[in-house]
């Protein structure tokens, strides 16, 4: 059994040796993989005003996946409304808005094993805030945080992906009701064109620790951290929730925190380099 | 007509009941992220007494608009801020056809970093 494999490599390369990021596939690698409309979109959040918002917990989405999962979110926009008077009883009202589309990878953001969750900690005086809206990106997979995996370490190490829409020989599957004769990238459920993102190791130091990977290169890591008081897995970001993290080429550290004795991280190791 | 089925299941599941999490391919059901560009570059971060560091990079890509972008800096998942005196941190917002990243820091930073990206199919808005 452990002799067969199916691999899908991009143009240009041998699959017997192929490097990770020219390997579409291979049964000895699992990719993230995500479901639109039901595991990613947006999702306007409402929050209330401040005297029931201050560190108040808001659903993004349910995912109904049963465990915890990996996820990425994205802040789209939020709107603020405010009142409130100062020292000098002058009164102030109106909107604080942004419309940046921003990577968020902090604590506030988690899932247990039916939703995710938005904790969102107004920073003014209660009272303050009359509440407003935040809006999301969201993407969960339909993979665990918190179970330990490893797949076998690809011989060919790492390589530049590749980018070519025009290829003289593909393997691809699109998303239903699309010609493939047609396609471009986003409406493939999976092609050969195209690079992913696949998971090559999944392992927690416990509390702070290493965990080695073997890649020989330094690799792409999504961190999250089992926080015991919430019961949930909470997105880590350096020194929030956890401590400092190291990446080498061999291993993935991180540093105790004694703010956070109890967090247990979890590294989820991916085939991809920096 | 039924919905086709393609699965590749990993090492040791069947493939004919095997979920999505047993799979390395579960289509249609599930599909797996494209990667359309990528890129990478350095920065340094370097203090003016007084004023600190700020900086932004705007790098364009092959996307159709706002694509989904992953970024790390040294190794470490973006937006990151360096846990130490310095307030070093770097931030990634997502643009129309690109991704900007920008750069903070205190007035004694003083390091050179390495950004890499990668940019995805996938629309956000």
């Amino acid at each position: 059994m452990g002799d067969f494999e199916v691999k899908l490599v991009q143009p240009g390369y041998d699959v017997k040796g192929a490097p990770d990021l020219n390997t579409i596939f291979t049964n000895r690698t699992n990719p993230l993989k995500t479901q639109r409309d039901i595991l990613y979109g947006t999702k306007t959040v409402t929050i209330g005003p401040a005297s029931s918002s201050v560190n108040t917990e808001y659903k993004v989405t349910d995912h109904n996946l049963g465990y915890f999962p990996v996820f990425f979110i994205y802040n789209v926009s939020y709107s603020l409304n405010y009142d409130y008077v100062d020292f000098e009883d002058n009164h102030h009202t109106g909107t604080i808005t942004d419309t940046d589309i921003q990577r968020r990878n902090g604590p506030e953001f988690n899932v247990d094993k039916k939703s995710l969750y938005f904790n969102f900690n107004w920073a003014g005086e209660a009272g303050d805030l009359l509440g407003g809206t935040f809006t999301f990106f969201y993407m969960v997979f339909r993979q665990r945080v918190d179970e330990k995996v490893s797949y076998p370490v690809e011989a060919g190490g790492r390589s530049e992906p590749i980018f070519n829409d025009v290829q003289d020989f593909r393997i691809e599957m699109t998303k239903k009701g699309i010609d493939v004769a047609n396609a471009e990238a986003d409406d493939y459920l999976f092609s050969s064109a195209y690079p992913t993102l696949s998971v090559t190791k999944i392992e927690s130091p416990g509390n702070w620790g290493s965990v080695t990977h073997g890649l020989g290169y330094i690799p792409f890591v999504l961190t999250y951290f089992y926080d015991p008081g919430t019961g949930r897995i909470h997105s880590a970001s350096n020194g929030y929730g956890i401590g400092d993290i190291t990446i080498n080429s061999s291993a993935v550290s991180v540093s105790y925190n004694d703010m956070f004795p109890s967090n247990v991280v979890w590294f989820v190791i991916l085939r991809d380099y920096i | 007509m039924t919905d086709p089925n393609f699965i590749i299941a990993l090492p040791g599941y069947d493939a004919t009941n095997a979920t999505p999490e047993q799979s390395v391919i579960h289509a249609p059901e599930t599909e797996i992220l494209k990667m359309i560009d990528s890129g990478s570059f350095t920065q340094s971060i370097l203090g003016v007494p007084g004023f600190g560091y700020y900086a932004q990079v705007t790098k364009s890509h092959r996307g159709k608009g706002k694509n989904l972008v992953i970024a790390q800096v040294d190794g470490k998942d973006i937006p990151f801020s360096y846990n130490d005196e310095s307030g070093d941190a770097v931030y990634m917002t997502i643009v129309d056809k690109g991704v900007m990243f920008t750069f903070s820091g205190g007035t004694e930073s003083n390091r050179t970093v390495n950004v890499r990206y990668r940019v995805f199919s996938t629309l956000l808005v």
